[in-house]
Order: C-alpha cells, then sequence, then structure tokens
C-alpha cells in the first residue's frame, strides 16, 4: 500500500505538469509530491524494519533493508530538491508564455526522475533493474541539459555517452552472471538477485572474479569512482541545481545500490576479501583524484561535483574495510552524503542566481548578501569536510576506525591524508566565498522563501543524525549490515 | 550445414564491425550496423531451431524490429539534417583504426578461449570471441571517432555484441529482460537522437570534437 | 584416350599464350559497351601484338642489360608459373611439382621487379615514376598476398594449388567456411590491385602517368611486344588461380582425356567470363582513388586476408 503510494506519487506530480494548466498550483502540487514521497518512504521504512521486506507484483518488486534505505535517501533529497526547484526555476526561466510550457517539461521530467530512482533499487530482478538504473540517465540527460547553453549540451552528452557505455559493461556482467549460474539452476531461471545469492557459493569463482570487476566498472561509472567519473562534474556542474542536488544525493547511492548487491553475491562466492581489495582501490583512486582536482578549481559547482567523486571514493572505501564498523560507516555515509550535498548544490544554485557567476574568484561575502543561505552553506560546508560535530563526521569516524581495526594501515593513513588535504583546500575556498567584501552592484536579502527552506530542511537532519540516530534509521542500519555481512534476511 | 550458416553468420557481424572502422560515411556506418542487426536476428532464429527454445523465436523477431528496422530508419532520418557532416574527418586513419580493430578481434579470441577453456563447443568460443570484439571494436569506435551519431552507433555494436553473447551463451535467459534490453536500446536512441537534433540547432555541429569547453 | 601428360603440359602453356590477349581484348570491348560505345574488337590485342613484332626495337642510347634483359625475364616467368598451376587438368602434371603457391608468388614478383629496374634503367623522369608507384603498391599488396596464401595454407593443409583446389571440390563445408569467402574477396582485390584496375589504376590506355603505361614507355618494336604479352598472361593466370583454385574449382579435366580437355578449356572460359563481367561493373562503376588512399584499399584488403585467417581460427580449425 505504502509502497504503491510511493510509485503513484511522482507519476501523479508529473501528470499533473504535463496536463496543468495554471503555474501556482503546480508549484504546490510539485512541493506537496516531494513531501508525500518523503512521508511514504519514511511510513515504508517502519514497516519493512518491523514487519521484514515489502513485496508487490507477485515480487517483482521486493523492498528489503538495503532498498529501503536506499529510498529513503532518494526520498530525503527528492523532497528538498522538489521544493527547491519551484523557487530555483522562477529564476531560471522568468515569466514568457514560452517559459511556462519550459517550466511544466522541467517538473513533469523531474518528476518521472525521481519516480525512476524510486523504483529502480526495488527491481528483484538484476537485468530490470540495470535497465531501470539506465532510465535514470536517460531522464536526467534532459534535465542536465535543460537550459540550453553550449556547456550544458556538452555536459547531457557526455553523460549519456559515458553512463551508457557503462551500463552496457554493467549488462555484460549481468549476463555473464546468469551464464555462471546455468550449471547449478538450469538453462531456464530468473535473474532474481535472491535465487543467484543462494547458489552463489557453487558459482565458477574465476568467472564471478571477472563478473564482478564488469559490475563494478559498470555501476561504478554511473556512481562516479575514477577512473570513470569524468561525466561527473561536467553532469553536476552544468545541471539546474535542484537536479545536481538529485544526481548528486540521490542517483549516486541507487547506482551504489546495484555494486552493493553484487558484493553480496560475489562476496558469498569467492569470499569477501577480493571485492573489498577492488572497492579500496578503487576508492582510494576515486578520492585521490578528486582531492587534486579540488586543489586547484575555478568553479564552484564543480568544485562540489569532486565533492561527490571524494565521498562516493570514502563510502567505497567504508564498503572496502568491511567489519561491522565500516560497512555501517558507508551506509550512514551515504545517507549524510545526500543530506549534506544537496544542502551546498542549494546554496550554490542560490549564490549562482545572485551573483549569476559561478567563478569561485568572484563571489565573495555571501554572509552579508544572503545572510541565512551564508551561514547555512558554511556549516553544511564544515558538515561536508567531516568536522565535529556533524554526522559526516561520524561515518568517517567510523570508516577510519574499521581501517585501523583491521590493521590496514597504509590505505587508512591514505584515506586519512587525503581527508586532510580536500579539507584544507576546500575550507579555504568556503572562506573566501562566504566571508569578506561583497561587490557592491548586489542587492541585499534572499531570492525568496522556497529556496531557503531546503537549506534549513536539509540542515537539520545532518546536525541531529551527529548527535543521535533515531532509533529505525539505527534499526534500518543494523539490517543492512546483517544482510552486507552474509545474513541474508528471509 | 547448420554449423557451417552459424559459422558464416558470425564472421559477417565481425565484417560488418570491420566495415565500420573501415569507412568515413556516416551512411554506410548505418547500413553496416542494419546489417549486422540483420545478421543477429537470423542467427537467433537459427539458434531457436537448433536449441529448441521457444522464446529465441519472438526474440529474433523482436531484435530484427527494433535493432535491424527502427533504429536504423531514427538514425538516417537524423542523419538527414543539413549540419551533420556525412564524411567524417578521422583523427585516426582508416588502416590504422582496422588494424587496431584485428588486433581486439585476436584479443577477444584469446579471452573468449581463456574464459571457455579449449575443451569447450569450438562455435560457442568463436561466437563469444566475436561477441567480446564486438564490445572492445564498440569501446574502440567511441573513443577514437568524433561524430555525434557513431557515438550512439558505437554503443548499439557494444550492444550487438552482449546480445550475441547472451544468446549463444544463455539462451534460456528469461524474455523478460531480453524485452527490457530491446526497449532501452530504443528509449537510449531516440533519448540521443533528440540530443543530436537539440546539438545540432543550438550549436550548429554535431562533432563531438567540438565539446570541448569543460574541462579541470 | 588419355592424352600423354607431356602433351598436356604444352597444351596448358599453349592455351595461356594463346587466350590471355582475348581476355584482355574482351574486357576492354564489354566496359566500352556499358559506356555505350562500341569499342575496338576483342581480337585488337592480338593485332597490336603482331603489329609490334613486326617492328624494330630501338634502344635508348642509356640502356644497359637490364632493359634488355627485362621483357625476357617477365615473359619466361609467366610460362613458368603456368607449368605450375591448373589449368586445364586437376591432377598435377610433371612439372607440377617445381613450385607450390608461395613459388609462383615469388615468380611474379620476380616479374614486376625485373621490369621495375627496367623503368628506372634509362633514366627516364617517367620510367622511374612508374617504378616507384608500383613498388609503394606492392609493398602494400605483398603482405596480403602472404596471408592469403596463408589463410590457403591453413583451409587446405597444404600450399599446393591442386591440393587446395582438391580440398574445396571435394567439400562443400570447405567451400562454404568463412575463411574461404574472405580469402576470395582478399583475393579479388588483390587481382584488381595487381592488373592495373580500377580502383587503383585508371583504365585509360594512353594515360601516361599511369603505372604500368610509364614503367614501359621506352620500350618499343617487339620487346614492348613481350611485355604486353607477359602483362596479358599474368592477368589470365591470376584469373586461372582465381578460378580454377578458389573460386570455381570443379569441372577440370580428370582423366586427361581428349574431350573433358576441351570441356575444361571452354569452362575455364566461361569461369573467366563471369570474372569478366563483374570487372567490367566494378570497373566502370567505381572512382578511382586518390593516391593517398591506396593504403585504405589495400589495407581492407590486408584486413579480409588476415580475418580469413582469424575466422578459420573461430571455427576451431587447428
Amino acid at each position: 500500500m505504502v509502497l504503491t503510494a510511493l510509485f503513484v506519487i511522482p507519476l501523479v506530480v508529473a501528470i499533473a505538469a504535463v496536463i496543468g494548466r495554471y503555474r501556482r498550483t503546480l508549484e504546490w502540487v510539485v512541493a506537496a509530491g516531494g513531501v508525500g514521497v518523503l512521508v511514504c518512504a519514511v511510513l515504508l521504512l517502519i514497516q519493512v524494519v518491523t514487519a521484514g521486506p515489502v513485496r508487490l507484483l507477485d515480487g517483482f518488486l521486493e523492498v528489503d533493508s538495503l532498498c529501503v534505505f536506499t529510498i529513503l535517501t532518494v526520498a530525503l533529497v527528492s523532497c528538498t530538491a522538489s521544493i527547491y526547484s519551484v523557487g530555483y526555476m522562477r529564476y531560471v526561466l522568468g515569466n514568457s508564455p514560452e517559459s511556462q510550457a519550459r517550466l511544466h517539461r522541467y517538473h513533469a521530467l523531474q518528476a518521472l526522475f525521481i519516480l525512476t530512482m524510486l523504483v529502480s533499487p526495488a527491481l528483484s530482478n538484476l537485468g530490470v533493474y540495470l535497465i531501470g538504473i539506465e532510465l535514470t540517465t536517460i531522464m536526467s540527460t534532459f534535465l542536465v541539459s535543460f537550459e540550453r547553453a553550449h556547456e550544458s549540451l556538452e555536459a547531457g552528452w557526455k553523460y549519456i555517452v559515458i553512463v551508457s557505455a557503462g551500463i552496457s559493461l554493467a549488462l555484460l556482467g549481468t549476463i555473464l552472471l546468469y551464464f555462471a549460474g546455468t550449471p547449478v539452476l538450469g538453462s531456464v531461471y530468473s535473474l532474481d538477485w535472491r535465487t543467484v545469492h543462494a547458489v552463489a557459493p557453487q558459482l565458477d569463482a574465476r568467472m564471478v572474479k571477472v563478473i564482478f570487476i564488469l559490475i563494478l566498472i559498470g555501476y561504478g561509472t554511473k556512481v562516479g569512482l575514477a577512473p570513470m567519473h569524468t561525466w561527473l562534474p561536467d553532469a553536476h556542474s552544468e545541471a539546474p541545481s535542484p537536479v545536481s542536488a538529485l544526481l548528486s544525493g540521490a542517483l549516486l547511492n541507487t547506482a551504489m545500490f546495484g555494486v552493493l548487491r553484487f558484493y553480496t553475491i560475489t562476496a558469498a562466492s569467492v569470499g569477501e576479501a577480493y571485492p573489498q581489495a577492488l572497492l579500496i582501490i578503487v576508492g582510494l583512486l576515486s578520492m585521490a583524484i578528486a582531492s587534486f582536482a579540488i586543489i586547484q578549481q575555478r568553479d564552484e559547482k564543480r568544485l562540489f561535483a569532486y565533492s561527490s567523486v571524494e565521498h562516493m571514493g570514502i563510502i567505497a572505501v567504508g564498503f572496502g574495510f568491511g567489519g561491522t564498523l565500516g560497512v555501517f560507516g558507508g551506509l550512514l555515509h551515504m545517507l549524510n552524503h545526500s543530506l549534506a550535498k544537496s544542502l551546498l548544490f542549494y546554496g550554490a544554485g542560490n549564490v549562482l542566481r545572485k551573483y549569476q557567476t559561478k567563478e569561485i574568484g568572484r563571489i565573495t561575502g555571501i554572509i552579508r548578501v544572503m545572510p541565512v543561505t551564508g551561514i547555512v552553506w558554511m556549516l553544511g560546508g564544515l558538515a561536508i569536510l567531516g568536522a565535529p560535530p556533524f554526522s559526516l563526521f561520524l561515518s568517517e569516524f567510523a570508516i577510519l576506525a574499521a581501517g585501523v581495526g583491521r590493521r590496514l594501515w597504509l590505505p587508512s593513513l591514505i584515506f586519512l591524508g587525503l581527508i586532510l588535504i580536500v579539507f584544507v583546500a576546500f575550507f579555504s575556498y568556503l572562506n573566501t566565498m562566504v566571508f569578506g567584501r561583497p561587490p557592491e552592484r548586489l542587492s541585499r536579502g534572499e531570492l525568496n522563501g522556497w529556496t531557503v527552506a531546503p537549506l534549513v530542511l536539509s540542515f537539520i537532519p545532518v546536525l541531529w543524525l551527529g548527535l543521535y540516530i533515531p532509533h529505525p534509521v539505527q534499526h534500518v542500519l543494523d539490517q543492512v549490515s546483517e544482510l552486507l555481512l552474509g545474513e541474508v534476511s528471509p | 550445414m547448420a554449423t557451417v550458416l552459424l559459422n558464416l553468420m558470425i564472421v559477417a557481424i565481425l565484417l560488418s564491425a570491420l566495415v565500420i572502422l573501415g569507412t568515413r560515411w556516416l551512411r554506410v556506418y548505418i547500413h553496416a550496423y542494419a546489417f549486422q542487426s540483420l545478421t543477429l536476428s537470423l542467427l537467433t532464429g537459427l539458434l531457436a531451431v537448433q536449441t529448441g527454445h521457444g522464446v529465441l523465436y519472438a526474440v529474433a523477431v523482436l531484435t530484427y524490429l527494433v535493432r535491424g528496422l527502427i533504429v536504423p530508419l531514427i538514425l538516417l532520418r537524423v542523419t538527414k539534417n543539413p549540419v551533420m557532416e556525412q564524411e567524417m574527418n578521422l583523427f585516426l586513419k582508416v588502416p590504422s583504426s582496422l588494424l587496431i580493430g584485428i588486433s581486439l578481434v585476436i584479443c577477444a579470441y584469446l579471452v573468449s578461449l581463456r574464459l571457455l577453456g579449449r575443451q569447450g563447443n569450438p562455435f560457442v568460443i568463436g561466437a563469444v570471441a566475436v561477441a567480446l570484439a564486438l564490445v572492445l571494436i564498440g569501446f574502440f569506435v567511441l573513443s577514437c571517432r568524433s561524430q555525434a551519431v557513431t557515438h550512439v552507433l558505437a554503443l548499439l555494436i557494444v550492444e550487438n555484441g552482449i546480445f550475441l553473447g547472451s544468446v549463444v551463451l544463455a539462451p534460456g535467459m528469461p524474455l523478460i529482460v531480453e524485452l527490457v534490453v530491446l526497449f532501452d536500446i530504443l528509449v537510449t536512441v531516440i533519448a540521443m537522437s533528440v540530443m543530436v537534433q537539440i546539438m545540432a540547432i543550438r550549436l550548429g555541429t554535431t562533432s563531438a570534437a567540438e565539446l570541448q569547453r569543460l574541462t579541470g | 584416350m588419355r592424352l600423354p601428360d607431356v602433351v598436356l603440359q604444352i597444351l596448358q602453356v599453349i592455351t595461356v599464350l594463346l587466350c590471355s590477349p582475348l581476355i584482355s581484348g574482351v574486357i576492354t570491348r564489354l566496359e566500352e559497351m556499358v559506356e555505350s560505345k562500341r569499342g575496338p574488337s576483342i581480337l585488337q590485342p592480338y593485332y597490336d601484338l603482331q603489329k609490334l613484332f613486326r617492328k624494330v626495337w630501338l634502344l635508348p642510347s642509356a640502356a644497359s642489360t637490364v632493359f634488355l634483359v627485362a621483357p625476357f625475364a617477365a615473359f619466361t616467368a609467366m610460362i613458368t608459373i603456368t607449368l605450375l598451376i591448373p589449368v586445364l587438368t586437376d591432377f598435377p602434371l610433371p612439372l607440377g611439382f617445381m613450385g607450390d603457391m608461395l613459388g609462383g608468388a615469388f615468380l611474379f614478383a620476380l616479374a614486376g621487379f625485373m621490369v621495375n629496374l627496367a623503368g628506372m634503367d634509362t633514366g627516364s623522369p617517367y620510367g622511374g615514376h612508374g617504378s616507384s608507384r608500383t613498388t609503394f603498391v606492392a609493398i602494400l599488396a605483398e603482405p596480403t598476398l602472404i596471408l592469403v596464401l596463408i589463410g590457403v595454407a591453413l583451409i587446405a593443409q597444404s600450399m599446393l594449388p591442386y591440393v587446395v583446389n582438391h580440398t574445396l571440390r571435394d567439400s562443400l563445408t570447405a567451400y562454404f567456411s568463412p575463411a574461404h569467402l574472405l580469402i576470395l574477396a582478399a583475393f579479388f582485390l588483390l587481382f584488381l590491385a595487381d592488373t592495373d584496375r580500377l580502383p587503383l589504376h585508371s583504365n585509360t590506355h594512353v594515360e601516361i602517368s599511369m603505372i604500368e603505361e610509364a614503367r614501359i614507355l621506352e620500350y618499343s618494336g617487339w620487346g614492348l611486344a613481350l611485355l604486353k604479352w607477359a602483362s596479358h598472361m599474368k592477368q589470365f593466370l591470376l584469373l586461372v588461380i582465381f578460378c580454377n583454385v578458389l573460386l570455381f574449382p570443379w569441372g577440370l579435366s580428370r582423366d586427361g582425356s581428349v574431350l573433358s580437355v576441351l570441356g575444361a578449356l571452354v569452362g575455364l572460359l566461361l569461369k573467366m567470363g563471369v570474372i569478366v563481367v563483374v570487372v567490367t561493373v566494378v570497373e566502370t562503376s567505381i572512382a578511382r582513388l586518390r593516391y593517398f588512399r591506396y593504403q585504405e584499399y589495400l589495407g581492407s584488403s590486408f584486413i579480409l586476408a588476415l580475418l580469413a585467417i582469424i575466422a578459420h581460427q573461430l571455427e576451431g580449425g587447428p
């Protein structure tokens, strides 16, 4: 019931955007849809935690703990992004009748994008999940190039080409997995992840290793893990800000979900050491490449995009370090990163509209021009860098502790070093942007209420989760950890 | 006799991929792709007869409709745009790209031999080698040709390779997976075609070589 | 009644000597007809040879022995090749074991090499020009030829043209194997390049900047006649290899009787007729490639030959 509602709400919003006539009504529908999605996701979370997996359409859709966790992160960002997009698109499009049509198209695409991201993790068939991911790409491509400038078209094209190529490798991996399963399960069987997981120990180990590499490259492209990350800074920086937030906060997690699913299968087949080593290598590489790009960055949105690459690296390293602490840290970091990064992109959107530039050197004194945005943005920036008492400190610390606990000295040291490098570079940029003397010509004041509320809404859980993790979240984290550590719940 | 036919088809598929490496004309690309898809669907039909998997008949027909007919027609329509350069300027000349293509084929053969073992059915080893070769050649075309439409075709070649692999390795693959893959191809091609059209209108070019403003 | 092997061997040479100008004549005539002209008689090459043989061979003052030797070398090489390949009979004749297909390739190369030297010998700019271009094409074509031979050897497990003929004749599987079909395609491209045809060479007879005409520009009289005859024979021999060994391995005389030999001769001319029609179509419908795109053309024939070998592997061949 809740599950159906979760999928129907974005669909209704999309339809309303297509057939609706009035701008005000549409804006309220979009915002209400966002809130509705979040409410459904939370209800679903409670239901799954207490009563076990929820199935729909004869098991075609199945929501287990890992899935509901992913859906929760998507829903959180969808909620704030929907609200934010209402205020933001007013500034992008203006009031002409032509822009009215484009506004409707934007909201329809955004709702469909959210829908595909919510559905994909729930698809139990690994082949169908893959196509779900590809559909998210297609929906978001048009959102990325929505502004139709040279740069945004370039970003959109690179995005769809690189990610589709990656997904096709994942498809190859999925088909090889089916082939690997045929000696055990017969030539015709359903490519349900539970079915495969159940027979994982009997699969050809060499084949499974090849499959995991293909999957890691394939979904890794979508997650933005280096060296397949090249589309990410372009797409995230050229998209309209609410879309940047959705891409960074929600989409990356739905793709990471795929890596985790295959991680469980691989771990059950060839042991944990092999996939963990790969995840650590790829994760550290992502962090390293991102940190060097951050050091010499001139564009604020690209700065945040590279920071996303870095955080996806951190999450991968978290799962790579493994153990209860590592997996817990990785999962919590997925949630935290979604919240904090979307906050930063909302702030970046406000700044972009106010200053009409993305160049870091030309943005100064935000705190005097837009006090609320400035303060929350600064705090959000501190949070994303992992400063206490925010929740990202907790998750990064857990990951580091897991690495040290397993005596992986060198990776832990590199991990810590890279985080420190990013901290210094990122913080100095943030400092120059938020403080200092603002340009004279700018009018003081926020854009409008719609664009400030999401910042605050995202900030509250970042702080809250740092101080105290609510019981249902704690519970779902425990369940997912169990799942990833090798015990499949029925 | 069936083996002879299957072998012929496999080599025809490989050849059409190499044709794409060996020409500069956009239309030839699309026709070669259409021919490849047609051969692929015939191969699927033949395998359906041989293995007795009824599902494969449906897959063969759908494959022909989507990959062999609709997608090439869409692409041909897109290339009608006057902005589109019909003859490509290659930054890797034809002989070098052909040689690289051939080395990729040899690579694919060795990998297939290692993956399936020497004892396997020679037809399956050959077919998987060609499938992997298509994937590699597709990625090579993706990286060395700058036209936007060739990017689409490169991805389609990769998909064809994967499809060939799936038909040969896992003929019992559930229909739902094949269906969604075809649907996905259709949607991706339409989306990319729309992107190409928008690029042609807004930028006046469809050469991806022009797209290098975003760096760092 | 079975003819003695010696007679058959001599018949073979005579066939090549007498029929080769005919094929050139037919091709020229057909092309002119396609272009809706009447064209010269198909016997024109014979008239040309007759006329040239009656004229004096004038030696340029700068010419050396090489210049003198080249026509004979080319002519003899062609006759020697004739002995090695199945022209009329499908059983090997006594001299058929002198060399395999690689030997034949050597002899073709030898003839080309001698004419090249002769072209440069007098120091005329045209001769040097023609020779350098021939060498350029040969450099690109040679690897393909070697690969074609290797491919054939893989299919038939032998380099002897007679064995190849038997293998393909007896096994439909071998005949329709992708490797064989690809070799056919590669060989056809080579054939066009080797016999000075489009898309590499223009068929305009008097264009002296073209390869073949430029090389032998300094020749006259019966020396020129020998060279022209040698080049007719080269084309004919390549066609014989293409038809009798690779494309239509059927219809050769099995028992060596008069009737079957006659039948084989008629059959050979018919088979060549098919190829001639194809060649005509190619020549009249394709434009000449730019000089610097030759490598693309020959590269593709190289790839086809290479692919043939790979295809043979893919089929699970040894």
